[in-house]
């Protein structure tokens, strides 16, 4: 769209979103890939079992996407994850596939810590360095806790296993996600109390990790429309007064919200709260172009 | 006692749902409204906010119950509420020191490499250890109402299977196989489990991991423990299943949110499980009646925007509305919905959470007035 769009906020190649259930984490992943979209080729990883952000996409219309580039979409679980590593390290498919329906296996695979998540950011690593140089990758990924836990697996590994392929593997991998020009994680949030603490928390977290926090992304943010002395005037009009009141208390909410993020040395993006039933094609275009804007400077 | 849910005849609650919705909050408010109502109650939470803390009391170590103090809150004589805290490492280890046959046994398996990771690795720990601690509290009996906050469920029902998971796990081949020696495995299991051990084999080797001994080792440590555990596990089954049991499916209006309700809704019914209600939390007011600013003597300009304001709370209500109609239509009649109101911030003493609590309404559908 604009050769000359140049990025405010540097974004590595892969984009893992996480945040707070309830934070609109997989909206935000799927406007982000489709903001992306209008400057660049763009792939959208989803880890939630819900489909969630590949079901928005798929959801719009490609005429009313207005993007340049395509949307490769992929969904990737554990399961699946495990399945390839398997197949991949034994030699015969029949044997690999009746082996991994037998119950016992699952038992066993689920009590090697962590192994699900280790191939899943190792697929992802691979996805990351085998894509043209201009592509990003958006990850819809799971919500803060278990996303930390998925981050934390890489050293997890290799202290398990202290030598060997895994260790080396593990180490890539670490290696891969500390890499601020290939990987970092942008935090959902709103301007509700423990949404905003567990995205500071989450920030901390990931710099004890040594992973790189591209910015926090602040949802729903209400404007304020009503003065204060708009209000003294509301005497009487009783219902029109609490929402007029709850209108003002949520803009001064995302005002402060904003400050607290700031102060937390988050680099900032904000999207409006949307007033409608259900959100569409318009409503993902409006997002997109407000990420659009956050994110590049024409 | 609500008026919208009557949990009089019951002795457990337990509330389930997708992460994010304010389960504990709904889960304190319940326990709290029913101490105030006269019941001895205890409240098991699990990760409670800052704010839930303080209200509480459960700062620090707070896995045995603590009594709340309920001074000011004008409770019924009788009425006890106690808080605790789940932490599901000491739940589990405690667990293992009770069944352990020898303390050799214990050390080994809580020492082991496989044991210290198994909290973040084996999904429903959590859950399972939180099912293990109301068991202990209903058996000790000093509650006659307990209600219990369940972990965060990523995927369906990881809480109700948690039982299950585990006994199959402590009992399943898995323990046996890996074990029985080799001479043992090959007269007593298939070609496909000797295949998963020698490409486990093979794994360790190629990884550098060594994990395959520690497996076994920890594994066998449970020799000799199953018995316990089975029985644990059982009564924790039974205890979903007694009459006396309320599952409350709590939730929120967002679609998505709604979306996993469902789910959840469906994994009940193919558990055979009864569910008792729906908890749908943060429900916005009704929206007043637009033909007040009409009549009303305000500046043209004020008006405007007290007409905007209307049709943008309008429009997020409508969305409400429309995923509330989807839930409705996917539970049973029978089943009821409560509504508990929005929240402008949480709860920070036990009367902000009283007040929450006597939010909680039946929701009949509709505009919610009828």
């Amino acid at each position: 769209m604009t050769a000359e769009a140049s990025q405010k906020i540097n974004l590595p190649r892969v984009i893992f979103v996480t945040g707070k259930g309830g934070t609109g984490k997989s909206t935000v992943a799927a406007a982000l890939a489709l903001a992306l979209a209008r400057h660049g080729p763009v792939t959208l990883i989803d880890l939630d079992r819900r489909r969630s952000a590949i079901k928005a996409v798929s959801a719009i219309p490609d005429a009313a996407r207005r993007v340049d580039h395509s949307v490769e979409m992929l969904a990737l679980t554990a399961q699946g994850e495990l399945e390839a590593f398997i197949e991949r390290i034994v030699p015969l498919k029949m044997i690999a596939r009746r082996m991994l329906q037998s119950r016992t296996f699952g038992f066993v695979t689920t009590a090697l810590p962590g192994l699900e998540a280790f191939l899943i950011l190792e697929r992802i690593r691979i996805l990351a360095n085998e894509a043209a140089a201009d592509r990003v990758i958006v990850v819809d990924a799971p919500a803060t806790g278990g996303a930390l836990e998925l981050l934390k697996v890489p050293a997890g590994v290799q202290r398990l296993a202290p030598i060997g392929t895994l260790h080396r593997l593990a180490a890539e991998v670490e290696q891969f996600i500390q890499a601020a020009a290939r990987f970092g994680v942008l935090l959902t949030t709103r301007a509700e109390e423990l949404a905003l603490r567990e995205a500071i928390d989450a920030s901390a977290a990931l710099s004890a990790l040594g992973v790189g926090c591209i910015a926090a992304v602040l949802n729903e943010c209400e404007t304020a429309l009503f003065a204060e002395e708009d209000l003294a005037k509301l005497t009487g009009l009783d219902g029109h007064l609490r929402l007029a009141q709850a209108r003002r208390h949520a803009a001064d909410s995302a005002v402060q919200a904003r400050r607290q993020l700031h102060h937390a040395g988050l680099h900032l993006l904000t999207l409006p709260m949307l007033y409608c039933p259900a959100l569409t094609a318009a409503e993902f275009e409006v997002l997109a172009n407000n990420l659009d804007e956050g994110l590049f400077a024409r | 006692m609500s008026a919208a849910l009557d949990l009089a005849g019951y002795r457990l609650v337990i509330c389930l749902g997708p992460g994010g919705v304010g389960k504990t909050t709904f889960s304190a408010g319940l326990a709290l409204e029913a101490a105030v109502g006269g019941r001895r109650v205890d409240v098991m939470t699990i990760d409670p906010a800052p704010r839930l803390i303080d209200a509480l009391g459960l700062e620090g170590d707070a896995a045995e119950p603590r009594v709340v103090d309920l001074d000011g809150l004008r409770a019924e004589a009788g009425g006890q509420l106690r808080a605790s805290r789940l932490d599901p490492k000491r739940t589990f280890d405690d667990l293992i020191a009770r069944h352990a046959p020898s303390a050799a046994a214990r050390d080994a398996i809580l020492a082991g490499r496989i044991y210290q990771n198994l909290s973040n690795a084996l999904a429903g720990v959590a859950d399972y250890m939180a099912m293990e601690r109301v068991l202990g509290l209903y058996r000790e009996g000093a509650a006659e109402l307990i209600v219990l906050d369940t972990p965060p469920a990523h995927e369906a029902l990881d809480f109700l299977d948690a039982p299950r998971r585990m006994l199959e796990l402590m009992g399943s081949r898995a323990v046996a196989l890996l074990s029985a020696s080799r001479s043992l495995m090959r007269t007593r299991f298939g070609v496909l489990d000797l295949a998963a051990r020698a490409v486990l084999a093979a794994f360790d080797r190629l990884t550098g991991l060594h994990l395959l001994a520690d497996v076994q080792a920890f594994v066998g440590g449970f020799d000799g423990m199953y018995e316990g555990f089975a029985v644990r596990a059982a009564a924790a089954e039974e205890l979903l299943r007694d009459p006396a049991t309320l599952i409350v499916l709590v939730t929120t209006a967002e679609q998505e949110r709604v979306a996993q309700a469902q789910e959840f809704v469906g994994a009940l019914s193919d558990r055979g499980l009864h569910l008792g209600a729906v908890a749908v939390n943060r429900l916005m007011d009704a929206v007043p009646d637009a033909t007040a600013i009409a009549r009303a003597k305000l500046p043209a300009v004020l008006k405007r925007k007290l007409r905007r304001n209307l049709a943008n709370f309008t429009a997020l209500k409508n969305r409400e509305l429309i995923a509330l109609e989807a839930l409705r239509a996917s539970l049973p009649p029978a089943v009821p919905i409560i509504a508990a109101a929005e929240l402008k911030r949480e709860p920070r003493s036990l009367k902000e959470l009283a007040a929450f609590a006597g939010s909680f309404a039946t929701h009949e559908g509709g505009d919610g007035s009828r």
